[in-house]
């Protein structure tokens, strides 16, 4: 029996002047890993957002059964972290925890979260000396320092090399098979969506077509989704080749 | 070169006893120079922090520009005959003013005033891109137009261009006791701020998508840094001059950030380094008779690329 859950009717989403999403229908439950593709623009990111609160839905329901917005993990992209500024690893994960940086179990907690990400020898560490895959990974060990039910990843293998993604997918699956963490997951990648995933949503001209990964993304879907889309147009290429 | 060194220190015990012969003559000076140094170091982190260096500049020169127009106006409305008290209170209510404007364009989310105009029933249309454009070219328009607008506007009133030129030359002299006051005040509710919300303040300033992400009010933290930083900036201004409060604004914090790894440290480590470089700049500048400010500032400039040397050699690896 699932022990958490996020129904989702009806739900029509986007700014006051613009509506992005019309109509999505979707049921996460616990243990799901949906991917969620489509071309930039198409309402990912203001789906996510309403998930966790930030946006309120123009019409529809969210029902959170289990489970609250503050069991939701989040891992921005790569970019949102801008400062000029530099941290050390172990600062980065306390800062986002509320009460953390001043417990008596902040060490142990740190370093359990930081070994779970395979970055336990990186503890105290500079950020600015971490290879790109080693910021993403502790990106989602600061996630996970607040116990996620849910974890949400907004395009974490952009400009990422092929090692560092499949370290990346490597934890992602241990996460999501081990830990029983439910995964959301944004890419543009989806060679790493359909390894990844059993489920995915194909945002697209103001839908969400969600359904098993393997009956959302076939060519002709991906081809009529991705059809004036300048943006990912490469990898999608590369991916209809080779599905082709 | 030896020689140059070995009068250097043979002149530590005069230094010392000038400065503390000057310093029971004029307290109030070297008060009012470390006090803004310490300050304007524990904001300039979250401008550093928000990458956002040259804005800086920017703001300390629209808060000139403001006391250009309070100085216009005092002209105007025949205030030549107010009392000191008065005219004071209106430069540095326009300082103030300027330097707000200022931080509230560039530290708090455009969305809010989207929002805001949006509730006042304003026709205007939420704009996405808007927030990611660059802001340098407002940046550059800014400290164009206040840099020559602080001139323009009292080009026909000697004294109140002999005041701006002050400011510009950023001279700390006639520092008063009042001054003393207002900036320790500043100071304490800094420290009692950062005392109390460190770490969201940090998160917000570098990682506003995740602090927003676990529900930390980054909006309403920005516009109380905003708030705080313009009235800090705006009576530091006054009193100290363009130069010294921008280079007290980010130098401390660079110079800072390249001996150590945690932003959390910094805000211990900047307002100290701050302090450090005031105290030598104003002792050295007193014995030698060199303006103390501008050898403050000298100073920390020709520090800052030494500690840059120093990061590269033993900090980052």
């Amino acid at each position: 029996m699932n022990n958490h859950q996020i129904s989702i009717s009806d739900l029509s989403l986007g700014y006051s002047s613009k509506k992005v999403i019309s109509q999505a229908n979707l049921n996460i439950s616990e243990g799901d890993f949906w991917g969620l593709v489509g071309p930039n623009g198409q309402g990912k990111s203001t789906f996510i957002k309403t998930l966790m609160g930030l946006v309120r839905p123009l019409s529809g329901k969210i029902k959170y059964v289990g489970l609250s917005r503050k069991d939701i993990g989040y891992v921005p992209q790569r970019s949102s972290v801008t400062s000029t500024l530099d941290m050390t690893t172990t600062e980065f994960i306390a800062l986002s925890a509320p009460g953390l940086p001043f417990s008596k179990t902040r060490k142990s907690t740190i370093t359990s979260v930081l070994k779970s990400v395979w970055l336990n020898n990186k503890g105290g560490r500079s950020i600015k000396t971490l290879s790109g895959g080693e910021r993403q990974r502790l990106s989602i060990a600061r996630a996970l320092v607040r116990n996620p039910k849910l974890l949400i990843l907004d395009e974490p293998d952009t400009g990422l090399d092929f090692t560092s993604i499949g370290h990346l997918t490597e934890l992602l699956t241990e996460l999501n098979a081990n830990k029983k963490i439910t995964i959301l997951l944004i890419s543009h990648n989806l060679h790493t969506v359909q390894r990844l995933t059993s489920k995915t949503v194909l945002f697209a001209h103001g839908q969400a077509h969600s359904g098993a990964t393997s009956e959302v993304l076939t060519n002709e879907k991906i081809t009529a989704a991705f059809t004036n889309s300048q943006i990912s147009q490469d990898s999608v290429l590369k991916w209809l080749q080779k599905e082709a | 070169m030896n020689t140059e060194e070995r009068g250097i220190f043979s002149d530590i015990p005069n230094i010392w006893n000038n400065f503390t012969e000057t310093y029971d003559f004029f307290p109030e000076i070297f008060h009012s120079g470390w006090l803004v140094a310490i300050l304007l170091s524990m904001v300039g982190i979250l401008i550093v922090a928000r990458s956002k260096v040259f804005i800086g500049a920017a703001i300390t020169q629209t808060s000139t520009f403001g006391i250009s127009i309070a100085l216009f106006i005092i002209g105007l409305e025949g205030m030549s005959d107010a009392t000191g008290q008065a005219k004071d209170g209106l430069i540095l209510f326009y300082s103030i003013l300027a330097a707000c404007l200022c931080t509230f364009w560039a530290f708090v989310n455009k969305s809010f005033f989207w929002q805001l105009l949006q509730k006042l029933k304003l026709p205007v249309q939420t704009s996405k891109e808007s927030n990611q454009n660059s802001k340098e070219d407002v940046t550059a328009w800014l400290f164009l137009l206040s840099s020559a607008g602080s001139i323009v506007l009292l080009s026909k009133s000697p004294i109140g261009k002999e005041v701006i030129d002050k400011l510009i030359f950023s001279t700390i002299i006639g520092a008063t006791k009042e001054d003393v006051n207002l900036v320790a005040t500043i100071s304490l509710i800094g420290i009692t701020l950062i005392c109390l919300f460190m770490d969201k303040v940090t998160l917000v300033f570098t990682d506003r998508d995740y602090a927003t992400a676990i529900r930390l009010p980054a909006t309403f933290i920005e516009i109380v840094f905003a708030l705080f930083s313009g009235v800090a900036l705006g009576a530091c201004l006054k009193i100290s001059g363009t130069l010294y409060t921008f280079g007290c604004l980010v130098l401390p914090v660079l110079i800072s950030a390249n001996f150590i790894k945690s932003t959390r440290v910094l805000f211990f480590m900047a307002p100290i380094a701050a302090f450090l470089f005031a105290f030598l700049g104003f002792a050295l500048g007193n014995f030698y008779d060199i303006p103390q400010t501008q050898l403050t500032v000298f100073c920390m400039g020709i520090f800052y690329p030494i500690s840059l040397l120093f990061n590269s050699l033993f900090i980052k690896n």
